[in-house]
């Protein structure tokens, strides 16, 4: 035991940590050695990550399986590019519309939630598929009569994240430093992940988390040892719903552009995949899988030949 | 009156076929309790397999009757999609029997996209048309028209529908069959193959599965590689909505979730239609004016939410489904 011991957590840990820090810290100019996309792969891996967890909570955590998961992230996208671009002529800043588009997806959460309490396993999971497809499809059908969403062409020349005049898209130096749009995204993103992550190992050590975990396991005897159940499922609908909003509204600025194209039944499947790859409801050994595994449709898609290796050694 | 004449029967044809393909998924959810998500992909790969041999046969112009040429793509069509479920099965959920349970439904999603891409690679991106060997001659009931390929579409799935519950009914393998349902172990140790049985399952959903393909392509006129997966959906759903595991559920909710749809897609427009209001606003009377009093909130574009929508509603009131009995309680 030498001056470490004192609080507790070894110097080696302290030494690893800072290791991990460094090592994200310096990835994105790694990354970009072979090229921005790379950057914006990495960004995406994050945004899938924060998706992941949320949904985490759900399936993971409360054992309730939702297919439709990617709609809560249609819902934060949307509500971040309807408040910040020319389509309203709303030009809020970010950190008002993280918190509305986390409350948006968060209402529709318990939306989904409410009515379906009373559903279990399969059927659940054909509601929750239904809902995800009713929201893609409002959206692709709200412009007419009165224009919402702009329709299948999508909604564009959404801001970015911008904090005074210091803009997230722009490419800037700093200490003799350049820093491109990607990797300054890159850092915000990693500040926001980390974040989930804090609350998400919070959330598993909580009494939510462990009344969650006991639903999960068996329904009836949670509620025999007085977990009020329907609240606790409610909770974890509109948490893991929340996170989805935050991640989508992140989306919406990281790409400028959004449609309902992206928002299909296979992204709401590939967050789910995600989600088992890793590992249901554990945390650690999954964060990596987590991380690793959205690159593979992301990069099979926009570079096929020149990442093949690299899909087949993260799959 | 005649619209809602003329929707019920579009929609009892729609509804036929979405009974016949929720057949497949109510009989392999009923079995072991997979929602097997690459059914709609093998009624897929039906209506193409059909398509290619029909416009084979056409262009090597055979002088063969119209009626042969439909009854050989369908034979063929019929083999490809039971060879397919057959390996689909043996390959991808028999190793995974034992898994939990959300393993065997990711695989099966898993096997819709990798069907889904085989057919793109076969058959490519576009929409195929399917040429008219017969053309189609509407018969007037009660002012609405119904044209000899809906009757031949109502009637052949009801002949289906019927042939499959005399199998599952009066035969020993459907006996066997309803013991697997009911319990795995205990039928296995009255000296049932287990994995026979769940592989008839299988085979026979897939057949009609073809079949319904080829219904649904001669119906539209057009086939298309993604053309499953809503297919599928709509039928999953259906199968749901009747109470899934239930034969008689699955063919209930099939043809309501068509007339359904129908009905909604052909009243949708005029429900939401909001000149009524025009007394309200100035703006709202003159667009009402330039379109003929029809300014609708919804039109028929929503018409696939209309499935979704009665779904939940069915199961907020009847959590398992219609006809259905309590399924198993995780994911």
């Amino acid at each position: 035991m030498n001056n470490a011991g004192r609080t507790g957590i070894p110097l080696k840990v302290w030494a690893g940590v800072a290791l991990v820090a460094i090592a994200l810290g310096v990835l994105p100019f790694v990354a970009a050695l072979a090229g921005q996309a790379w950057v914006r792969i990495l960004n995406f891996a994050m945004i899938y990550t924060m998706l992941a967890l949320g949904l985490n909570i759900v399936v993971g955590f409360a054992g309730l399986l939702d297919l439709g998961y990617i709609a809560f992230y249609a819902v934060g996208a949307y509500t971040y590019a309807l408040l910040s671009s020319p389509q309203f002529g709303i030009h809020l800043p970010f950190w008002t519309i993280l918190p509305i588009g986390a409350g948006i997806a968060c209402l529709f959460g318990v939306l989904l939630g409410a009515p379906t309490l009373k559903l279990r396993g399969d059927y659940l999971a054909i509601v929750t598929l239904g809902f995800g497809e009713i929201i893609r499809i409002f959206l692709n059908n709200l412009n007419a009569p009165i224009n919402f969403t702009n329709g299948p062409q999508g909604i564009n020349l959404i801001d970015p994240f911008r904090i005074g005049r210091f803009s997230f898209a722009s490419t800037e130096s700093f200490f003799g430093i350049t820093f491109t749009g990607p990797q300054k995204y890159y850092y915000m993103l990693l500040l926001l992940t980390i974040g989930v992550i804090v609350v998400n190992l919070r959330l598993q050590n909580s009494r939510l988390g462990r009344a969650w975990e006991a639903i999960r396991e068996d329904e009836v005897a949670a509620k025999a040892m007085g977990i009020n159940t329907r609240n606790v499922k409610l909770l974890a609908f509109a948490m893991g719903a929340s996170f989805g909003g935050i991640a989508g509204a992140v989306f919406s600025a990281t790409q400028q552009f959004i449609s309902p194209e992206s928002f299909g039944l296979f992204e709401s499947i590939i967050v789910l995949a995600m989600v088992v790859l890793g590992g249901m409801g554990t945390f650690p050994a999954s964060s990596s899988a987590r991380s690793f595994s959205p690159c593979c449709p992301k990069c099979c898609a926009t570079r096929w030949n020149r990442c093949r290796w690299a899909c087949s050694a993260a799959c | 009156m005649e619209t809602f004449l003329q929707q019920i029967i579009n929609g009892l044809t729609l509804g036929s076929v979405y009974a016949l393909v929720a057949l497949g998924y109510t009989m392999v959810y009923g079995i072991i309790g997979l929602i097997n998500f690459a059914h709609g992909e093998v009624v897929m790969i039906g209506a193409m397999v059909a398509l290619s041999v029909i416009t084979g046969l056409i262009g090597a112009n055979t002088p063969l009757p119209a009626v042969i040429i439909i009854l050989a793509g369908l034979l063929v069509a019929i083999l490809v999609c039971v060879a397919i479920a057959y390996s689909m099965e043996k390959i991808a959920y028999r190793p995974l029997r034992s898994a939990p349970r959300l393993a065997p439904l990711i695989t099966a999603i898993g096997m819709s996209i990798v069907l889904q891409n085989v057919a793109l690679m076969v058959w490519g991106r576009n929409y195929r048309t399917f040429p008219t060997l017969i053309t189609p001659t509407p018969h007037f009931i009660f002012g609405a028209a119904m044209t000899d390929l809906q009757m031949l579409i109502v009637v052949l799935a009801a002949l289906l529908m019927g042939g499959l519950v005399l199998i599952v009914q009066h035969t020993r393998l459907g006996m066997a069959m309803r013991a697997t349902a009911q319990n795995p172990q205990v039928a296995g140790l009255m000296g049932i193959d287990i994995n026979v049985i769940i592989s008839a399952a299988f085979v026979i959903g897939a057949a009609l599965a073809a079949v319904a393909g080829l219904m649904v392509m001669a119906y539209y006129g057009i086939a298309h590689y993604y053309m499953g997966f809503l297919l599928g959906l709509k039928a999953f759903t259906a199968a749901v909505l009747g109470g899934i595991g239930n034969l008689a559920g699955a063919m209930l909710g099939g043809i309501l979730l068509g007339i359904i749809e129908a009905l909604g897609a052909g009243y949708i427009g005029d429900v939401s239609n909001v000149c009524g209001l025009s007394s309200l606003s100035d703006a709202l009377q003159q667009k009402c004016a330039a379109n003929d009093g029809q300014v609708s909130l919804f039109g028929s574009n929503y018409q696939d939410v209309f499935a979704f929508f009665v779904l939940i509603l069915v199961l907020i009131f009847r959590p398992s489904g219609l006809l259905g009995e309590r399924v198993a309680d995780r994911a």
